[in-house]
């Protein structure tokens, strides 16, 4: 009798790590390049986008975002990002508001954040190491520059069968959650049409902030 | 033996239902894909996914909302404001003037001089946190930047391959060290030129200050002032083009609520390495 209940652990023992393996296959089969892959690929494309000189020039300043913008959401899930940056309000928010939300969020990010990147641009980046459990991925990276290591570390999801970040972490800093306490503290007492506005006002400074300074440079 | 048969036959069958289910699982993960053209998939298709895993991601971001406590806000605020008035008003402007009239050198070697100087308090929080080795690397830093380096202007071990780089990052101040021994936040705090703080990270900056040897030098109040807000200028004028402050306010809907969130989570992260 021993001898059967010892049969049974081991041939249970070997479908269970059968069953794992195949779940591992059909999970790794979803995606075809690695989380890492993707962020090099994006980070790669975006820089050199960015260091054109194109980029820097107003006259074709509409263009340029609109081009930046294209290469930024082949990699960028802008809705996931803006999604967990409201947080739970978003349940209950319409489709109109929604999608309002994303494009407002969008055009905020291209102006403060992908048009910073030049400025990271001369220094060198490490690839560290990669995380994945389930459809979440964590890439950290280290961006080196003369006496300073910045720690970064881009999180990510499965969409469409693509790894797609959803995140950015900086220093421990996480993008979605300085946002998310920024729009808890407008959608604590506000509406989310208050919100939306807020972002496109900014928007709109940040937009008239560069004309200043570009008429101040001629 | 039938016994053992019959044990096979039911293994199979779990086999069996289990691969059915995860090829169920990786076809309809793929059809909703497939299927949705996406214009479509943003508004029905998603709609349920988004619901779904949402408690799974919202997890990851739980403690956004209330991250450090705040009840003295409106005092905060109002120093806030004032500190981010004067950044762009003064200090900016003054360290863009500043770093037109001194070429970058001199001004590294004004910044190294600071850094070196703040070697005691470096030493002792490595020391009481542990890192033996950053203690060890900053102690003999210290002795070659003071003596060769001229009082620490120069930064002779830069880049040099005996300056390694310590396991864990040198410790940069008392508040972290106190964290490190369990200590929590207490409340936020924003004090006026100081900036973001809180009561532990107060207490860390007065206990740090008595390790500075310029609290030491026999120094006015004014000239003891004078040397800080130089110090600083001096600092800012390396980091005019995208220093983390802009970074993080230029696209902020709320500064105060944003730079409250990055500063609670950066102190988070040194506390942990």
């Amino acid at each position: 009798m021993m001898k059967v209940v010892d049969m049974f652990v081991k041939r249970l023992f070997s479908s269970l790590i059968l069953v794992c393996l195949l779940a591992v296959g059909a999970s790794a089969a979803l995606a075809d390049e690695t989380p890492m892959d993707r962020v090099k690929e994006g980070t790669d494309k975006l820089i050199e986008l960015l260091s054109q000189p194109e980029m820097q020039d107003p006259a074709k300043h509409d263009a340029a975002i609109a081009e930046l913008r294209k290469e930024a959401e082949k990699y960028i899930d802008f809705r996931l990002v803006t999604m967990y940056s409201v947080g739970k309000p978003w349940l209950k928010m319409s489709p109109q508001m929604q999608s309002d939300l994303t494009e407002a969020f969008i055009q905020l990010l291209e102006r403060s954040y992908l048009k910073r990147i030049p400025a990271y641009g001369g220094q060198k980046v490490e690839y560290k190491k990669e995380m994945v459990s389930g459809k979440k991925a964590k890439v950290l990276t280290e961006i080196i520059d003369k006496d300073k290591k910045i720690i970064v570390e881009f999180r990510l999801k499965i969409v469409q069968e693509q790894w797609m970040i959803y995140d950015v972490v900086a220093e421990g800093v996480s993008l979605v959650a300085n946002y998310r306490s920024q729009f808890a503290e407008v959608l604590r007492d506000g509406t989310p049409e208050e919100l939306l506005k807020l972002i496109r006002d900014r928007v709109e400074k940040i937009d008239k902030g560069e004309m200043d300074e570009d008429q101040s440079k001629s | 033996m039938r016994i053992v048969e019959e044990i096979d036959r039911w293994l199979l069958a779990c086999l069996l239902v289990a691969i059915l289910l995860v090829g169920v699982v990786g076809t309809s993960f793929a059809s909703d894909i497939g299927d949705d053209p996406v214009q479509l998939a943003q508004f029905s298709g998603r709609a349920a996914e988004e619901s779904a895993d949402f408690d799974d991601f919202d997890d990851e971001y739980a403690d956004s909302e209330n991250l450090v406590a705040d009840p003295l806000k409106y005092w905060n605020m109002t120093w806030f404001y004032l500190n981010d008035g004067l950044y762009h008003g003064f200090f900016k402007p003054v360290a863009k003037g500043y770093a037109w009239a001194v070429p970058p050198q001199p001004r590294i070697w004004v910044r190294n001089f600071f850094t070196n100087m703040l070697f005691p308090v470096r030493f002792i929080n490595n020391i009481l946190t542990g890192k033996l080795d950053a203690a060890y690397m900053e102690t003999s830093k210290f002795v070659v930047n003071t003596s060769i380096g001229f009082l620490g202007f120069g930064d002779v071990t830069a880049g040099r391959p005996r300056n390694w780089e310590p396991e864990r990052p040198t410790a940069d101040g008392m508040g972290q060290t106190l964290g490190k021994a369990g200590m929590g936040h207490g409340i936020y705090l924003v004090w006026p030129f100081v900036g973001p703080s809180s009561i532990r990270e107060s207490v860390g900056w007065v206990s740090d200050a008595y390790m500075d040897p310029l609290t030491y030098g026999d120094l006015s109040f004014i000239e003891f002032g004078a040397i800080r807000v130089y110090k600083n200028v001096n600092t800012l004028s390396l980091q005019l083009k995208g220093n983390e402050y802009e970074a993080l306010t230029e696209g902020a809907i709320d500064k105060y609520a944003a730079v409250r969130d990055a500063y609670i989570r950066y102190r988070a992260k040194k506390v942990e390495e």
